[in-house]
C-alpha cells in the first residue's frame, strides 16, 4: 500500500542544508502495523508528516496504492490524506474553541457524513475511549492523559484506511496506554494499517514490524520478538 | 516596541489623523456659525435695537409679534436725541443702486452710516479717513467708504484710489476711505460694498413708517442691559403716544450684539445641513476611534502573554502599565499633531461652501452653506476635544492587556499562550466594534444613497425645453427714467441688441423674454376669463411676456394654433398663447383657440388665444398653467430686465464674452447680471443638494472604506490567530473550500449583525435628513436594498481576501508553530 523510495527531506538553514530524511526505502502493505522507533530529532514526525501528505516539500517517490503522491500537487496530496488518513498528533493539537464533542464531529464534518450518523459515530467513539463524561468540556478543561485520549478517538472517529500516531502513549498512564494499544490493534485486526511512533518498547510490541531511525536514517529493521525480553 | 511593529503604529496614526483632522474642520464650522462672538470690538458693551410689532398670521390667524424690525430714520434721531444710557448710538440705512466704475456697471448694496458708525464698531480705514462731520450734511460732497473686498474687485486694490471717482446711480462721489478686510457688516445676507454718509438733519427722511435703520448702541460703562431696556420702553412709549398712527403698536428689544450676531448668521447658513454634516463626520470620527480601539485590542491580545511572562519574571505591574500608557499617548499625539494640520489645510477646500461676498447678485445657485461674512479658522477648543477623545480612546485601549493581567492568573494567560493563541475576550470585543463601525457605515450610507437618489431625480428632470446650448443673458437697463422713458425706445433698443448678438459667430437664433424656465420668481398677472366660473376675481397666472421666436428657440411644440409673428404688435389684436394645462383648466374639452382672456387693472386689455403650447418644466412652488404674450404688445417696460435668449452652435467661453461686448457695444451703461447657459441655471438652482449629497457621500464611502478596513482587520486577524487551528482542521480532512467558507461565514455573521443594528438606526437618522431629500422618501426601499448589498458585498470581499490566505494553509507551517 504504501511505498517508498529514497525519500529525502531537507530544511534550509543558516548552516546551508541540513538533511532530516535520508535515502529512506520502505514498503508498507495494507494492513500491517509498524512502529517507529528512534531518539528524539531522528525524524519520526518528520517522515510521518510526508506519509500522511501534509508535508509536500521532500525528494523522492511515494507511492500509496495506484498514486504517485510525488507527482501530485498539494491540493491533491491533502485530497488523498483525507481519503486515507487519520493523525494522532504528538502534541494533541485539539480544537480549541470546540467541547470534545465537536472535536470528534469535525473530521466526520470534513466527510460529509450526515447529521444522525454523525451523532451516533461520535457517541460511539465517546463510549468506546470512556470519555462520555468529558465530551461538553473543552481542552483546556482536560488533563495531559485525556487530551490525548481525544486526540486519538479523533483520529479514527472517522474509520481510516491509515491511521498514523505520533506517540499516542506519550502522556497516558500505563492502563490507558494498554487501552489504546489494544484499540488500535483491534482496528489492525478489521484490516486498518497502522503507523505510530513510540519510545516504549512494549508498546513496540504489539506491532508486526519495528523500524528504527536516527539522524534521518534508516538504522535496520526488527520484529517484536529481536527486542530484549524484559520490555514484553 | 512602535518602532519594532511600524506597520501598526503608521495605520493608527493616520485613521487617527483623518479622524481628528474631519472633526475639528467641521466642529470649527459649526463653531463659527452658530457660537462664535460678533466681529466688533468691545462687543459685549454692543447693543442692537429692534422694534417689535404684533401683528397676525396670515397663514393660520394666530396673533404674533415680529421681532426684528428696524426703526425709521427719524425715529432714530428721537433715540439719540432722548437717550442716556448709552455712550453712542449709531445706525446704518440700506441703499442699493447702480455703481458704475471705469469697466463696468454693477447692482451693489452699500449703507448710510450716522456719525460715529465706525468708531463705536471699532473700524479705522486702512486707507483714508472716515467721514467728517460737515459731510453729515444733506448737501454736503458727495463721499463714499468702500469696503476691503470692493475695492479689490472695482480698483484691484490700488493703493492709490483716495480721491478716485465712483459712479453711483449716475452721480459723481469721490472715495474717502477703505476699510480692514476683517470688517464686515454681519446684518445682510450679502455684502455691503460701500458707506455714506447719511444726512441727519430735520428736515428730511421724517416718514416714521420707512423703517430702514440698523440701530447698535453702545452701553456707558455701569449700565446694564435691563437699564438700557427700561429707559429704552419709556422712550418707546412716549413715541407711542406723540406718533400714534405710526408707533402706537411698537415695542422695544435691546438685544446683546453676539446674541443678533447668532440670530443672522443662523439665518443665513444652513445649519440645518452643517449639523447633519456635523453628526456625519462625529460618526466617522467614532468609526476611526473603533478602529484604533479595536487595532489595540488586537495587540494587547498579542501581547498579552508577553507581559505575562514579563509579569513573572518580576516587572512591576505599574511599570508594564507606564510602558503600555506611554506607547498610546504617543501615538495618540502624533495623530493630534497631523490631524491639526490636516484640518489647517482642510479649512481652505471650505471656500467651496462658503457664500461669496463679490458678486453677490448671481442667482440662487451663489447660494452657500455658510454665510460670506464668517471666518473660519481652527478652533482651538475643538481641536482640543478632539485630540482628548482620541488621547482617551488610545489610553484606554492600550491599557487593557495590563488590565487584563491582573484579572486573570498568570499561570492560565502563561498556559493558553502555550495551546493556542486564541483569546476570546479580545475578539468578541473586537467583533463588536466591528458590527458597530458597519452599522455606522450603514446609516451614513443609507443617508447619501437617499441623497444621490434625490439629485439624480433632479437631474432626471426633463425641462421639456431644449435647453442645451441655450445662453442666457440677463440684464438691467439703466436712465429708466430717460434714455428709455418710451416703448418706442425701449423696442429700438432690443431690436438693436438683437441684431448685434445675430451677429455673432456661432449664434443661431435670439428671442427676448421676461423670465426662462430656469426663473425661480415669476410675473404673473391676474386674468378675467369669460365663461370661467370664479371669474369675477380674476385668476392668478403666470404671465411672460416673450418675442417671436421663444417657442422655436427651446424647441417648445405648438400644440394647436400659431406662434407670435411680427405682426402680433401694439397696432394689430392684442393676442395670447397659453399652455395645456391653463387650457385644460380654463375650458375642458373645448377648443381654446379663438377665446379670450382680459387682464391689466388701469388699462384691461382683452386677448385672443391663437396658440396652445406643451407645458414646460419650472422649478418654483407654483402652479404649471402660464400665458404668454408678444412683447410688442406690452408697453415695453418689462423690456427693461430682459432675459435675452440665444441659441448657439457649441457651448465655448469666447461665444460668452462676445456676447457681452455686444451688449456693452449698444449700451455701455447695462448692468449685465449675468451670462450663463439655460441648463447650467437649472443645475444651479440645486447647488445645495449638490453640495450636501457631495459632502455626505464623500463621508459615507469614508465609512465604507474605514468599515471595510475593519472587517478585512477583524478577519485577518482571526485568520493570523487561528493559523494553528486551520492547520489541523486541514490536517483532519478540511479542504481549502471549507476553511474559506468558514471564514467568510464570521465575516458575514458581523456584517449581518452590523446591518441590522444599521437598519434601526436609519430608519431613526434619515427622518433627520428628510427635509433635504427632493422626491425620495426617507425610507425608499430600492435605497435599502442597494446599500444593504454594496455594504454586504464590500464586507464580503474585505474577509474573502483574509479567507483566502486562510485557505492556503500549508498544514505543515501551521502546525509547526506549536
Ligand atoms: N522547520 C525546521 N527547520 C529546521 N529543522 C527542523 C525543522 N523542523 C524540524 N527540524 C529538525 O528535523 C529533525 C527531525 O525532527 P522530528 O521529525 O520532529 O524528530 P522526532 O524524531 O523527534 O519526531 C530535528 O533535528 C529537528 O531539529
Ligand atoms: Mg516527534
Amino acid at each position: 500500500m504504501i511505498k517508498l523510495q529514497n525519500i529525502q527531506k531537507r530544511y534550509n538553514t543558516k548552516a546551508g542544508f541540513t538533511y532530516v530524511l535520508q535515502q529512506i526505502t520502505l514498503d508498507i502493505a495494507e494492513g500491517e502495523f509498524v512502529t517507529l522507533m528512534g531518539p528524539s530529532g531522528a525524524g519520526k514526525t518528520t517522515l510521518l508528516n510526508i506519509i500522511g501528505m501534509l508535508d509536500s516539500d521532500w525528494e523522492g517517490q511515494y507511492t500509496l496504492d495506484d498514486n504517485s503522491v510525488h507527482t501530485l500537487k498539494p491540493r491533491q496530496r491533502l485530497a488523498l490524506n483525507k481519503q486515507y488518513v487519520g493523525f494522532v498528533f504528538q502534541n494533541f493539537n485539539l480544537l480549541d474553541s470546540l467541547t470534545v464533542y465537536e472535536n470528534l464531529e469535525a473530521p466526520l464534518s470534513y466527510r460529509n457524513v450526515k447529521g444522525a450518523e454523525r451523532a451516533s459515530i461520535v457517541c460511539d467513539t465517546l463510549d468506546r475511549f470512556g470519555i462520555v463524561g468529558k465530551k461538553d468540556l473543552f481542552p483546556s478543561q482536560l488533563s495531559g492523559g485525556q487530551q490525548q485520549l481525544v486526540g486519538v478517538a479523533r483520529a479514527v472517529v472517522a474509520s481510516p484506511k491509515l491511521i498514523l500516531a505520533d506517540e499516542p502513549t506519550g502522556n497516558l498512564h500505563s492502563a490507558q496506554g494498554q487501552e489504546v494499544m489494544e484499540l488500535l490493534t483491534k482496528l489492525n485486526q478489521q484490516g486498518t494499517t497502522i503507523i505510530q511512533v513510540t519510545h516504549s518498547e512494549k508498546y513496540a510490541a504489539y506491532s508486526r514490524r519495528i523500524i528504527n531511525l536516527k539522524d534521518g536514517w534508516m538504522d535496520g529493521e526488527v520484529t517484536p520478538r529481536q527486542l530484549p525480553r524484559k520490555d514484553r | 516596541m512602535l518602532a519594532k511593529n511600524p506597520g501598526f503604529s503608521v495605520f493608527v496614526v493616520i485613521i487617527l489623523t483623518v479622524g481628528i483632522g474631519a472633526t475639528t474642520v467641521m466642529l470649527s464650522v459649526v463653531d463659527a456659525i452658530m457660537f462664535r462672538a460678533c466681529p466688533y470690538r468691545d462687543s459685549e458693551h454692543l447693543v442692537c435695537l429692534y422694534e417689535t410689532n404684533p401683528y397676525v398670521d396670515p397663514a393660520t390667524g394666530a396673533p404674533k409679534i415680529s421681532r426684528w424690525n428696524f426703526t425709521s430714520i427719524a425715529g432714530f434721531r428721537d433715540w439719540r436725541e432722548q437717550s442716556h444710557v448709552f455712550e453712542r448710538l449709531v445706525g446704518a440705512d440700506q441703499w442699493n443702486g447702480m455703481v458704475r466704475t471705469i469697466d463696468r456697471t454693477e447692482r451693489c448694496r452699500g449703507h448710510f452710516v450716522s456719525p460715529e458708525f465706525f468708531s463705536v464698531l471699532g473700524a479705522s480705514p486702512i486707507l483714508g479717513r472716515t467721514f467728517l462731520p460737515e459731510e453729515y450734511r444733506q448737501r454736503g460732497r458727495r463721499v463714499v467708504i468702500l469696503s476691503h473686498d470692493h475695492w479689490r474687485h472695482w480698483f484691484a486694490s490700488d493703493p492709490n484710489v483716495i480721491g478716485e471717482t465712483l459712479i453711483l446711480d449716475r452721480e459723481a462721489y469721490t472715495v474717502v476711505g477703505v476699510l480692514p478686510e476683517d470688517f464686515q457688516w454681519i446684518f445682510q445676507p450679502i455684502a455691503c460694498g460701500l458707506w455714506m454718509p447719511m444726512p441727519l438733519d430735520t428736515t428730511t427722511n421724517t416718514n416714521r413708517n420707512n423703517r430702514g435703520m440698523n440701530v447698535i448702541g453702545r452701553l456707558k460703562s455701569g449700565v446694564s442691559i435691563a437699564q438700557a431696556r427700561m429707559e429704552m420702553e419709556l422712550i418707546t412709549e412716549r413715541l407711542a403716544q406723540a406718533y400714534p398712527e405710526t408707533n402706537a403698536s411698537r415695542g422695544i428689544r435691546v438685544v446683546p450684539i453676539d446674541e443678533a450676531y447668532a440670530h443672522y448668521t443662523g439665518n443665513f447658513s444652513k445649519p440645518q445641513i452643517l449639523t447633519t454634516v456635523l453628526a456625519v463626520i462625529v460618526s466617522v470620527l467614532l468609526i476611526a476611534c473603533f478602529h484604533v480601539s479595536s487595532l489595540l485590542i488586537a495587540r494587547s491580545a498579542t501581547r498579552e502573554r508577553e507581559i505575562a511572562v514579563r509579569a513573572a519574571l518580576g516587572a512591576h505591574r505599574l511599570r508594564l502599565i507606564r510602558q503600555l500608557l506611554t506607547e498610546s499617548i504617543l501615538l495618540a499625539l502624533l495623530g493630534g499633531l497631523f490631524g491639526g494640520i490636516l484640518a489647517y489645510w482642510g479649512l481652505s477646500i471650505l471656500s467651496i461652501v462658503k457664500g461669496q461676498s463679490i458678486p453677490w447678485y448671481l442667482g440662487p445657485g451663489s447660494e452657500r452653506l455658510i454665510p460670506w461674512f464668517v471666518n473660519i479658522h481652527i478652533d482651538a477648543r475643538s481641536f482640543f476635544y478632539v485630540t482628548a477623545l482620541s488621547l482617551l480612546t488610545c489610553g484606554a485601549f492600550g491599557l487593557l492587556p495590563a488590565l487584563s493581567i491582573s484579572k486573570t492568573n498568570l499561570n492560565r494567560s502563561l498556559s493558553a499562550g502555550r495551546t493556542s493563541g486564541y483569546v476570546p475576550w479580545s475578539h468578541s470585543l473586537r467583533s463588536m466594534l466591528v458590527v458597530l463601525d458597519i452599522s455606522i457605515a450603514f446609516v451614513l450610507l443609507i443617508g447619501a444613497g437617499l441623497m444621490i437618489n434625490g439629485y439624480v431625480r433632479i437631474l432626471r428632470i426633463d425641462p421639456k425645453a431644449d435647453t442645451e446650448n441655450v445662453l442666457v443673458a440677463t440684464l438691467e437697463l439703466q436712465g429708466g427714467e430717460e434714455r428709455y422713458s418710451t416703448s418706442a425706445q425701449r423696442f429700438e433698443f432690443s431690436r438693436r441688441l438683437m441684431e448685434r448678438i445675430q451677429k455673432v459667430p456661432g449664434v443661431q437664433s435670439i428671442a427676448i423674454a421676461n423670465g426662462t424656465p430656469a426663473s425661480m420668481g415669476y410675473n404673473w398677472d391676474k386674468f378675467i376669463v369669460e365663461g370661467f366660473s370664479s371669474s369675477r376675481e380674476g385668476v392668478k397666472i403666470r404671465c411672460t411676456p416673450i418675442s417671436r421666436d421663444y417657442f422655436r428657440l427651446l424647441r417648445i411644440p405648438v400644440l394647436r394654433g400659431r406662434q407670435f409673428t411680427e405682426h402680433d404688435n401694439s397696432a394689430s389684436t392684442p393676442v395670447a398663447i397659453i399652455n395645456e394645462s391653463l387650457a385644460k383648466r380654463l375650458w375642458p374639452n373645448q377648443n381654446p383657440l379663438g377665446k379670450c382672456l382680459t387682464h391689466g387693472a388701469s388699462e384691461p386689455v382683452t386677448r385672443e388665444v391663437v396658440g396652445v403650447t406643451r407645458d414646460v418644466r419650472h422649478f418654483g412652488d407654483y402652479p404649471n398653467e402660464e400665458v404668454y404674450i408678444p412683447c410688442l404688445q406690452t408697453n415695453g417696460f418689462t423690456m427693461l430686465y430682459p432675459d435675452v435668449m440665444i441659441r448657439t452652435d457649441a457651448r465655448t467661453t469666447g461665444l460668452t464674452v462676445a456676447v457681452r461686448r455686444e451688449i456693452l457695444s449698444v449700451d455701455p451703461d447695462i448692468f449685465i447680471r449675468q451670462v450663463t447657459f439655460l441648463d447650467r441655471q437649472i443645475a444651479d438652482l440645486f447647488t445645495t443638494e449638490r453640495l450636501s449629497t457631495l459632502l455626505l457621500g464623500v463621508f459615507a464611502a469614508a465609512a465604507l472604506v474605514l468599515a471595510s478596513v475593519g472587517i478585512y482587520g477583524a478577519t485577518a486577524y482571526m485568520v493570523s490567530r487561528r493559523t494553528h487551528e486551520i492547520g489541523v482542521r486541514m490536517a483532519l480532512g478540511a479542504r481549502s473550500g471549507d476553511v474559506l467558507k468558514s471564514v467568510l461565514r464570521q465575516g458575514l455573521k458581523l456584517t449581518l449583525i452590523g446591518l441590522a443594528i444599521g437598519l434601526v438606526g436609519a430608519f431613526v437618522a434619515t427622518r433627520i435628513i428628510r427635509s433635504l431629500l427632493h422626491n425620495v422618501s426617507p425610507t425608499d426601499p430600492l435605497t435599502f436594498i442597494c446599500v444593504s448589498f454594496l455594504l454586504s458585498g464590500v464586507a464580503l470581499l474585505a474577509s474573502y481576501i483574509p479567507a483566502r490566505r486562510a485557505a492556503k494553509t500549508d498544514p505543515m507551517e501551521a502546525l509547526r508553530y506549536e
